[in-house]
């Protein structure tokens, strides 16, 4: 059965991870970001451990197969911390990776955790050199009475060595928890933005950053909203948007002036007043804004839906795909365990033709933008056989339940899909379940 | 996140006022109401469009002994979900809507509490949330009960038309001060919002009182016992227009009630304010509203510690205006009583910042009004 994007077909690849049913805290993967040429895949954990994956040279002899994802790198990023004024402990839960493009050898990513940023550099030693006129093989230095000739020493090739290193920490500039980090086009400068700031920062300077957004009210009693995303436009390094918990968008140009409180544009659908409910204003919470990599459209995800917003017209998004329509009326239930505070984030393909996000039971859905066409694919184990098609999964939201469709109490919530990402040029996509990696590319014919 | 959690597990807790379900009679649903297992669609109440004809449920004998009830026994521990996954679309009897209103907002509280102890402190955004599902259920609680008792009202006086018209008595006064006073004890509400309340039960407040001091070890509370219960939830307008009102209910207590420390994350800036009225748009003041009380502040040195129930207190204390009594005492396991006395505090300020500024709501937020969630109030409180 075709999928979105034409003939596309959706094939397990690999899966990482344990297999164990029993997952450690520490294991849950927050975080998956592929870098600008889709060559590595980063992951980053509740552990603050960053695990890089890098795709392999393409298998000459098996042409079906794309390369096959391996560990690349893999270290700690950061620690839990305690604050000591404050009396809290914070988490070295990854929130966010991002990896920033690639000007010489090395490779660079900004990492985050709830209070810290922090940039690292993973590079690769493959030589070393030997022959050292002072210093033995083993390092210990030679009594210089002994050394009777001068040698030049020499590189000689070694085991591939990955090495991450630290280069640049960007600490206590937030009071409250970082949610997004984004890299501008520039490639001089990012932005951090927490529950109620927005900070810019030069990747070259630690020890300082400019405030560009404040929503903190001077009378905390009338707080009403919260940031919950904030990205850069993919060209415009003026250009950047923040989402709230209320459902708005709101676009800034930083050209406007240096603090950037007052939007240029502000994007919200009215509501549906059919549709109030107890939990409206957590639904209607927007946990994650991505632009499309042409920069005209920008997406944004609410617990139920997805939205495509021009970005020339404020007053309601050109597109809304469902996502799980059918959790609308078990909302009180997933209040109480927890699950409508889950969020999901959202991703475009390379080509802006296809949006994915995921959903509960370990599911995740694309929608087709050019061919109006969403299906609903399911990450598991027994779906892993290589090169296994991925059957499309339906799910029943009342009455007769057909054959293969799955009702909606059988769901598990605790399987859910929070974190995707989409290969920038390729039809490759990372989907990660809890604490498992799922690879998955489409059929080449 | 609840990693090794069963399927569709409910956060059960022991303060669920639903367990008493007893009082809200009608209240009950079936159980089980796993979101893997129920057939039902759990539907969520509409909160303006709804109306729902039909017979008061609630019974003001009822809940005129319900704190004395709920007193004297153990909260069972039932799930908090019983009263959620009901059968069928569409809600039930308005008194069951209210009942699901207060057990989503035990449900709430109860989730803001234990944002106090996760790792990694107290998210914003979450607290921001559950405070507006608290502010939604408590805006639908009020406004069902004031329809409710507008209903009520409207049927005795039928009935009281009816039976002057059976006895050809039309003087049997006693007849109607017997409702009244049924009335006024049972859940403190007049019919009309610009008349001051009958004096209560006193037996009923100060058993009322007594059980919170000993609930909460707060000294600050036996204070108010000296005026009547339904005046804590005025206290706001109270303290907004003390002329309007003084005829009735003398201010003094107020004084006694506790201090709210707000700890500014950013300029780490204690303020202790004496009342906790700060908020000032208390929509039943006719007058402007005084001035808050005086605030003290003092810059936090280091080593000074901010600990938790402060830094809750930075945000909460804007968003949840709820009243005091309303703190969180369905949860189960309070050992700590100085926790307990902060969140007091959090709640202390009174209830106009959580209600709408809807011109319907506006008529609701009667002294009367406020006054009637006494009883379940202090069903939560007894947990």
């Amino acid at each position: 059965m075709a999928g979105p994007g034409g003939d596309m077909q959706w094939c397990f690849s690999q899966v990482k991870g344990a297999i164990d049913d029993d997952v450690a805290e520490a294991d849950i993967i927050s975080t998956v970001e592929f870098n600008h040429t889709g060559e590595l895949l980063a992951t980053g954990d509740k552990g603050g451990r960053v695990v890089i994956f890098q795709q392999e040279i393409e298998n000459k002899s098996q042409p079906q197969f794309r390369s096959e994802y391996n560990v690349y790198s893999t270290f700690q990023s950061h620690e839990p911390e305690f604050d000591y004024l404050k009396s809290l402990e914070i988490e070295e839960k990854i929130n966010k990776i991002r990896w920033l493009p690639q000007k010489n050898a090395a490779q660079f990513l900004l990492s985050t955790n709830d209070k810290t940023i922090k940039l690292w550099k993973i590079s690769e030693r493959d030589k070393r050199p030997e022959g050292y006129n002072l210093k033995e093989e083993d390092g210990r230095y030679k009594d210089p009475n002994t050394i009777t000739s001068l040698r030049v020493p020499v590189l000689i090739p070694m085991d591939l060595m990955v090495e991450a290193s630290p280069r640049r920490v960007f600490a206590n500039a937030h009071t409250y928890h970082i949610n997004s980090i984004s890299v501008n086009s520039d490639e001089e400068t990012y932005l951090s933005a927490d529950d109620l700031r927005i900070n810019l920062w030069n990747l070259e300077i630690t020890d300082r950053s400019f405030n560009i957004v404040d929503i903190k009210p001077a009378n905390m009693e009338e707080l009403t909203e919260v940031i919950t995303a904030a990205e850069f436009h993919p060209h415009q390094c003026n250009t950047f948007v923040y989402s709230s918990s209320k459902g708005t968008i709101r676009l800034c140009d930083m050209r406007a002036s240096a603090l950037c409180d007052k939007h240029s544009k502000l994007f919200e659908e009215p509501e549906d007043p059919s549709n109030r409910s107890f939990f409206s204003e957590i639904i209607s919470s927007i946990s994650d804004v991505k632009f499309s990599h042409n920069g005209r459209y920008m997406m944004t995800r609410d617990y139920l839906s997805v939205k495509i917003w021009d970005l020339n017209m404020e007053n309601r998004p050109v597109e809304t795909h469902q996502v799980h329509e059918y959790l609308r009326s078990k909302l009180c239930s997933l209040y109480e365990n927890d699950c409508i505070f889950d969020k999901f984030e959202c991703c475009w393909n390379g080509n802006d033709s296809v949006v994915m996000t995921g959903s509960y039971n370990n599911f995740f859905r694309m929608f087709d933008r050019g061919q109006r066409r969403d299906v609903t694919l399911e990450a598991s184990r027994e779906n892993s056989k290589p090169m296994q098609v991925l059957k499309p999964r339906k799910v029943c939201a009342g009455g007769k339940r057909k054959k293969d469709e799955i009702s909606v109490d059988s769901l598990d919530f605790n399987k859910k899909i929070l974190h995707t990402a989409w290969h920038p040029q390729d039809n490759i996509i990372a989907v990660a379940t809890t604490n498992n990696l799922y690879i998955f590319q489409d059929k080449v014919n | 996140m609840k990693c090794g959690a069963a399927h569709g597990q409910f956060f059960s807790s022991g303060g669920d006022v639903s367990s008493g379900g007893d009082v809200s009679s009608g209240g009950d649903v079936s159980s089980g109401g796993d979101v893997s297992s129920a057939d039902a669609s759990s539907n969520c109440w509409f909160l303006f469009t709804h109306r729902v004809p039909g017979p008061a449920r609630w019974d003001p004998v009822d809940l005129h002994q319900a704190p004395d009830q709920l007193l004297h026994h153990d909260p069972p521990h039932t799930p908090a979900d019983r009263s959620l996954s009901r059968t069928g679309a569409g809600a039930g009897p308005p008194g069951s809507m209210a009942a699901d209103a207060q057990s989503l907002m035990s449900m709430s509280l109860m989730k803001i509490q234990s944002c106090r102890t996760q790792r990694g402190g107290i998210t914003l955004h979450r607290n921001l949330l559950l405070s507006y599902v608290l502010r939604n259920a408590q805006q639908l609680y009020i406004k069902e009960r004031y329809q409710e008792l507008y209903r009520r009202q409207q049927y005795e006086e039928v009935m009281t038309v009816c039976n002057e018209i059976q006895d050809l008595d039309p003087l049997d006064v006693d007849v109607e001060d017997a409702h009244g006073e049924e009335q006024a004890r049972g859940c403190g509400e007049d019919t009309s919002p610009r008349e001051a309340a009958r004096p209560r039960n006193p037996t009923q407040s100060a058993a009322h009182v007594r059980a919170a001091s000993s609930l909460l070890g707060c000294s600050s509370v036996e204070d108010c016992g000296k005026e009547p219960e339904p005046a804590d939830f005025r206290s706001c307008c109270m303290e907004a227009s003390p002329g309007a009102h003084s005829d009735h209910f003398p201010g003094d207590y107020i004084r006694h009630c506790n201090k709210t420390t707000v700890l500014d994350l950013d300029t780490h800036v204690v303020t202790t304010v004496e009342n906790g009225f700060l908020h000032q748009d208390c929509c039943c003041a006719p007058a402007p509203p005084a001035p808050p009380a005086p605030a003290r502040k003092r810059k936090v040195e280091s080593g000074c510690c901010a600990s938790d129930p402060e830094e809750l207190c930075d945000f909460t204390a804007a968003r949840k205006r709820a009243k005091r009594e309303n703190c969180c005492f369905s949860g189960a396991d309070f050992t700590d009583t100085s926790n307990i006395s902060n969140l007091i505090s959090i709640f202390g300020s009174g209830f106009s910042g959580l209600l709408s500024r809807q011109a319907e709501l506006e008529q609701l937020c009667g002294q009367q009004a406020l006054a009637s969630l006494g009883a379940w109030t202090r069903a939560i409180e007894a947990f």
